[in-house]
């Protein structure tokens, strides 16, 4: 016939004190011991009390629990040990609330699924991660001040002009239709534009614009001049002096030229590819 | 009818036959030349400050240098004047 002591005093009792298969009660406490095969004094049960610590919980097989209950006091469970290790799984099979969960550091080293995880506002390291998820082809981003969202994946910057072989623009890109039917120019300075020829009457022309050569413009030249018959009429007639006698030839060549333009053949329809200027949106 | 109005010569030459005339104020310093054939014709202009010819521009209305035309035929018919009666100084 087994024993069972009672004892009045608080704390365990000692393995002398105990038979395998013995409890003991300590009532002071309100928990509930016995003594294993090997001679160890163990807690087997813990109605618990105002307070109550976990020295060690330790399933050496498969452990099953009803729950960790507080008794409904609404008292905080806190876990004094700096890591909680899982070497297994952790799995619940309803719903896990966590209306306020401070995890400094979660490290799973195997797979983690959360099925049905419902987190309204998830931040982590000061970082609050977006509530839905984005479209597809969208990223991650930051606002840069702690605010992730999804977000599409700005390479160039909003207002970035790009030339594209295109005729539409890309999505995203805004045809611009500043210029028309110019060309373009590297420049080491600021960015400007400039002339005054389209791209299409300067670079379609097949010759030079025809020129008419003015008198400054033509060699130094002459022309022979015969003078075969001439009429002249004598001077001064009221005191005809012979030696004062002049005369006044006036001769002209005949005319030749005819005063037209020329041109200089020249073709510079070089080959050429359209492009756009797009600017992002 | 072709038409070539030199202006810094102040010359006129229509059908191949020129004459200066005394006043090319009726057409912008900044032409060198017009040239007209029947409908149409262009202006050629002088190099501008930077020393470029800037391109000809069409004309389809002769109206504007129609005081060429005028003074050419003074010009002309100075000359056949002249051609016919000898002159006495």
């Amino acid at each position: 016939m087994t024993t069972i002591i009672t004892k009045n005093g608080s704390g365990a009792p000692t393995s002398g004190q105990l038979s395998q298969g013995e409890l003991a009660v300590d009532l002071t406490n309100k928990e509930l011991y016995t003594k294993d095969s090997g001679g160890n004094v163990i807690k087997v049960g813990a109605q618990g009390g105002s307070t109550g610590t976990f020295t060690d919980l330790t399933a050496t097989a498969s452990f099953t629990s009803p729950g960790i209950d507080d008794n409904a006091t609404s008292t905080q469970i806190t876990v004094t040990d700096t890591d909680v290790d899982f070497s297994g799984n952790i799995d619940v099979t309803g719903t896990a609330t966590l209306p306020d969960a401070n995890v400094t550091t979660l490290d799973v080293t195997g797979t983690s699924t959360l099925a049905n995880a419902d987190v309204t506002t998830l931040t982590a390291s000061g970082l609050t991660y977006p509530a839905s998820d984005g479209s597809n082809g969208q990223a991650i981003v930051t606002d840069g001040s702690g605010t992730l969202a999804f977000g599409d994946i700005l390479v160039f910057p909003s207002g970035t002009s790009m030339l594209f072989a295109q005729t539409t623009a890309p999505t995203g890109w805004t045809k611009s239709t500043t210029h028309d039917d110019k060309a373009l120019r590297v420049v080491s300075g600021t960015a400007g534009s400039g002339g005054s020829v389209a791209f299409t009457t300067a670079f379609g022309l097949q010759n030079v614009s025809a020129t008419t050569l003015s008198v400054s413009q033509m060699p130094s030249h002459n022309h022979s001049q015969y003078l075969s018959n001439y009429t002249a009429a004598q001077v001064n007639t009221a005191a005809r002096q012979p030696r004062q006698l002049a005369y006044q030839f006036t001769g002209y060549t005949n005319s030749t030229g005819g005063g037209g333009s020329h041109t200089h053949s020249v073709d510079l329809s070089v080959n050429y590819v359209d492009v756009i200027i797009a600017t992002k949106d | 009818m072709k038409i070539s109005i030199i202006v810094s010569d102040k010359m006129v030459v229509i059908d191949g036959e020129g004459f200066e005339i005394d006043d090319m104020s009726f057409i912008d310093p900044s032409a060198h030349a017009v040239q007209w054939e029947d409908t149409k014709g262009f202006v050629e202009f002088v190099e501008d400050e930077s020393g470029i010819k800037p391109l000809n521009s069409v004309i389809t209305d002769f109206s504007p240098y129609q005081p060429a035309v005028d003074g050419w035929q003074a010009k002309k018919d100075e000359w056949e004047k002249m051609f016919i009666t000898s002159t006495v100084v």
